[in-house]
């Protein structure tokens, strides 16, 4: 709770350091509001406060939370480096991305289905705008238009699944509602149709099939920054959420949403992992990786056992923190223009050691490659399915991972083709060199915390 | 179907939407009509009308009317709180007051991106 009040004033002391022309202070205060929030947060674990009915900050919550920051964290860092050219707006858009974090914050802490409602907005409107920030890039404002249409349908979708859930428990308490849920044969249709409704609007949020269709075009066209926070800090806000509704209120009827479940995150790992392989545009082809991801991240909701949980957060977690790197990578090469075709990784190994070694580790993680955080990743949330007999789900997921090696490694391929010319080497600061630092180490050693982290979301 | 308790509601349903359709129709058949070309002409306070009606025009008043809605909106919150000032003493004083601080915060920083400048 203290750590949502600080995170909100944070962003008004952004905006208005932004509105003085204060530019200097504005990254120091952002980190530091940020590292503070850290802490806040990390001491409200174990405590379980319930603030106004509203939010609970069990440990699930805090663990997602301290996640949430932590990529906040990464993000800012490299944003030192990457929009030093930018000069007009800079704060707003910081402000507008710790705005929509304390939206995260709210998804993954909510004990109503009020405050996941608000959350999830105050999530996504910032972004509708943050998409759109590069105003004179026609390709931003294609993606900020596009993902603000389908994003306020998705939302009214959302908003209806609640009205009828409501209308059948008459309270949107979670508890109410999973005990209506536990004390009742069976739920009517009309209390059906709600949880479908709802199990739409987040399948939208994650971008899981066949409400993926914004995605490919939103990633492509937001500025680079703003694509890896939706593809790290909105992906593991949704599915945190996603999780905690559906395991608290609606696992006494998965009768009812299981099969669909299925469906959808056997068809978005296949879709997403094969229209990856066509793609020629580096945020392109992430973006369906982000598709196909979202379907991994589907498993352990199906499963639904005492695995699921940690699952969720150690994928969410390594998945993250590889494409945040990759990301990284991206806008190095990037430089000022929006997009990166996949034939600008050729002959990046010559002058830039660094660089590789980042995208090697993080894309080799991305694919699930033993022994690194990617891999470990993948087999808790296949462990957790296998807990609940999912034989046939994982069986597909394993499919759609091989093919994904194919495309997550054609970079990697490109980077050590010394054929025609290679990109010059590319100076960053030391904070941009930090986060490819942490990357790579993250990658490659989160697993050995897996104990603790098996711990975490309680 | 006649014994569901929504029943009533359909039939208002029906004849509300029956009753518009009606009125609609109706007056287009009895009413006197006599078309010129000057009456069917767009009305642009009695001067002949030329050109088009969407032309671009400039985001001040866009502007303007966004920051209106904003503060009307505002001003709004302050009638139901008007009206139980004294049942909700001090708790509903703080509250009014946040929120009066956070709409004048934005005041501020509206001021300072001089949206309020014209020119």
């Amino acid at each position: 709770m203290y750590t949502l009040v600080l995170l909100s004033l944070l962003g008004f002391l952004v905006l208005f350091l932004g509105a003085f022309d204060q530019k200097k202070l504005l990254l120091p205060v952002a980190l530091t509001g940020l590292a503070a929030a850290f802490v806040l947060n990390a001491m409200d674990w174990g405590t379980d406060i319930t603030w106004f009915g509203m939010m609970n900050y069990d440990n699930y919550a805090v663990s997602f939370t301290g996640l949430i920051i932590f990529i906040l964290f990464m993000l800012f860092m490299l944003a030192t480096w990457h929009f030093r050219k930018e000069d007009s707006n800079i704060a707003d858009i910081y402000a507008l991305m710790l705005f929509s974090a304390t939206g995260a914050m709210l998804m993954t802490s909510f004990t109503s289905l009020v405050m996941l409602f608000i959350g999830i907005e105050i999530l996504s409107i910032p972004l509708y705008i943050l998409a759109g920030s590069r105003r004179l890039n026609l390709s931003s404002n294609e993606a900020s238009l596009k993902y603000f249409l389908m994003g306020a349908f998705s939302s009214g979708v959302l908003l209806f699944g609640i009205t009828l859930v409501f209308g059948v428990c008459n309270s949107f308490d979670l508890n109410v509602i999973s005990d209506y849920v536990n004390n009742t044969e069976s739920t009517p249709l009309i209390f059906n149709a709600g949880v479908m409704m709802i199990l739409i609007g987040f399948a939208f949020k994650i971008g899981a099939v066949p409400f993926h269709f914004w995605s490919p075009d939103v990633y492509q066209g937001a500025p680079t920054m703003i694509t890896a926070f939706m593809a790290t800090v909105v992906k593991t806000a949704a599915i945190a959420s996603f999780y905690r509704l559906f395991d608290t209120c609606f696992s006494g009827i998965d009768g009812v949403w299981y099969q669909i479940v299925w469906v959808i995150s056997v068809v978005t790992i296949l879709l997403g992992n094969i229209s990856a392989v066509m793609q020629n545009e580096a945020k392109r082809m992430l973006a369906w990786s982000g598709v196909a991801n979202a379907g991994y991240l589907l498993i352990p909701i199906m499963a639904l056992n005492e695995t699921s949980a940690s699952a969720i957060f150690y994928y969410s977690a390594a998945y993250s923190v590889a494409s945040i790197t990759v990301f990284a990578v991206i806008m190095a090469l990037s430089g000022v223009k929006n997009e990166l075709p996949v034939d600008n990784f050729k002959g990046l190994a010559k002058n830039n050691p660094l660089l590789t070694t980042a995208l090697v580790i993080s894309m080799f993680s991305l694919a699930g490659i033993p022994p690194l955080a990617g891999f470990f990743g993948k087999y808790m949330v296949f462990f957790s399915a296998f807990n609940s007999n999912l034989i046939v789900a994982v069986l597909f997921a394993i499919a759609g991972s091989l093919i994904g090696v194919y495309y997550y490694l054609r970079p990697v391929v490109y980077a050590f083709n010394s054929e025609g010319q290679s990109p010059d080497k590319i100076q960053a600061n030391v904070a941009f060199n930090l986060v490819i630092f942490s990357g790579i180490f993250l990658s490659l050693f989160l697993a050995i915390f897996q104990d603790f982290f098996n711990g975490l979301p309680g | 179907m006649f014994t569901n308790e929504y029943f009533p509601m359909l039939i208002q349903l029906v004849f509300a939407l029956g009753f518009v359709v009606l009125v609609l129709v109706v007056t287009h058949l009895i009413g006197p009509s006599r078309k010129t070309e000057n009456k069917l002409d767009s009305f642009e306070c009695g001067i002949e009308s030329k050109g088009n009606a969407r032309l671009p025009f400039s985001i001040k008043y866009f502007l303007t009317a966004i920051l209106f809605v904003l503060f009307d909106v505002e001003v709004i919150f302050f009638y139901p709180w008007a009206t139980n000032f004294k049942e909700l003493g001090l708790y509903g004083f703080t509250s009014m007051g946040i929120f009066v601080a956070l709409f004048l915060l934005g005041f501020l920083y509206l001021r300072k991106k001089q949206a309020f400048k014209w020119e």
